[in-house]
């Protein structure tokens, strides 16, 4: 494969539902996972994402799309601070999104292999619930009441957490 | 699948404690742990959620007892994974001791040595002996950066340690990357000092002024390349990566009032 003709070349990926999205290969190469299955040679025309619906897989190709035009860290020492600053506020535009879809994103992101975008995310999730309290954290992220502490595990805790400031 | 009924369950682990890293120390003992049997074991189990501690005091007195508790805790938790720690207005000598002889501190951030410089005004002794991998004759690029991180970090710390510790009077720092600024800020910042260990510091140039003003300044010096024993000397140089493996610092306040 050579690398010259990479930046025509496209790959279609396929969601969970069903719906294709053709893509530059240089923005599908922002996903490690696939960059490793076409340098394997056993990506076919179509790549088929099962466990991704359309709605996440379009958030990610949008965050593909945008880091792949941006110019890379390693190309060029003086990096350009306009070109950094724009990607930051894209970023941070990017995780403007409701909790369900960023932890869509962030699954996908993990299983696609896209550390920048797995980094987002986390950060995304730990600035939503930083300085609230453990109830305030349940209800932001949607925990399964199933998984709670029971009453003893929650005695313990407290127990443990004996610096209480209170 | 769904959208509906979400579990974090699916969050691998690495990534869960990836996120709970970035919440913050005091946030994750006071309330993060709480929210769920899975971060709860996580929050236990798992040190990378405790490679950097983070705790700031702002003044309040009778916050610090607490914050100390709190800080061995992570201390604890961090299972000799700790890369960086920073104690802010709450630090004391008790606590210090806990973390350096713990073994689990792998390196040293300015804003501890500022922390320490706050708590105890009167520190005579102060030993920041470093041994770690050297840097191999071929070094990669990758290498490069690194170093030039480590010049830039000590010379950093040695200029807080400057700024800090104006009663020293013994001072050792084997192996430190520190460069002839460093030095200049220590001896600037520490008239009293009598003892200034500065064995394998390879990044000081004493040919010159500063060299001299070190021998007529410091009573005992030792220099970059008198011999350093064993105990102190690390015999991989396997991966061309720096590694500290053993920070002492050890403290002896001024007992007389």
């Amino acid at each position: 494969m050579s690398t010259s003709s990479s930046s025509s070349k496209k790959i279609v990926l396929k969601s969970a539902d069903n719906e294709t999205f053709e893509i530059d290969e240089i923005v599908a190469l922002e996903s490690q996972a696939i960059k490793n299955m076409i340098e394997d040679e056993c990506a076919d025309n179509v790549i088929p994402l099962g466990n991704i619906d359309s709605k996440t897989l379009s958030k990610i190709i949008e965050y593909c799309k945008k880091h792949a035009e941006s110019p890379k860290k390693d190309d060029n020492a003086d990096i350009d601070e306009k070109a950094v600053e724009d990607l930051k506020s894209f970023d941070a535009e990017f995780a403007k999104v409701d909790m369900p879809l960023i932890q869509d994103i962030l699954m996908a992101a993990n299983f696609l292999n896209i550390d920048n975008l797995i980094g987002l995310m986390c950060r995304t999730i730990a600035d939503r619930i930083k300085g609230k309290t453990p109830e305030e954290i349940r209800k932001i992220l949607n925990i399964n009441k199933n998984d709670l502490l029971s009453p003893e595990q929650e005695a313990k805790a407290r127990e443990e957490n004996s610096w209480a400031f209170d | 699948m769904s959208t509906k009924g979400r579990n974090w369950f699916d969050i691998p682990s690495d990534i869960m404690a990836d996120i709970l890293s970035r919440v913050g120390t005091i946030d994750i003992l006071e309330n993060a742990q709480l929210v769920c049997t899975a971060w709860r074991i996580i929050c236990k189990n798992n040190p990378d959620v405790w490679r950097v501690i983070y705790m700031e005091n702002y003044w309040d007195p009778k916050a610090r007892p607490a914050l100390r508790q709190m800080c061995e805790e992570a201390v604890n938790r961090s299972q000799f994974g700790l890369v960086d720690i920073a104690m802010v207005d709450f630090c004391d000598d008790d606590l210090l001791f806990y973390v350096a002889y713990s073994d689990y501190l792998t390196d040293i951030s300015v804003e501890t040595i500022r922390s320490v410089g706050r708590h105890c005004l009167m520190l005579e002794i102060l030993k920041m002996n470093i041994e770690r991998v050297v840097f191999s004759d071929r070094e990669t690029t990758e290498d490069y950066y690194e170093l030039k991180h480590k010049i830039h970090t000590d010379t950093a710390i040695a200029r807080a340690i400057g700024k800090n510790f104006c009663q020293l009077k013994h001072l050792e720092l084997i192996r430190n990357y520190m460069t002839n600024r460093g030095l200049k800020a220590i001896l600037d910042g520490c008239p009293n000092i009598e003892l200034l260990d500065l064995r394998q510091c390879n990044y000081i140039d004493l040919k010159g002024d500063l060299g001299e003003r070190c021998s007529q300044q410091i009573r005992y010096l030792k220099l970059s390349n008198d011999f350093v024993d064993s105990t102190a000397c690390n015999k991989s140089y396997a991966n061309c990566i720096y590694k500290l493996v053993v920070v002492l610092i050890s403290i002896r306040l001024n007992e007389s009032k």
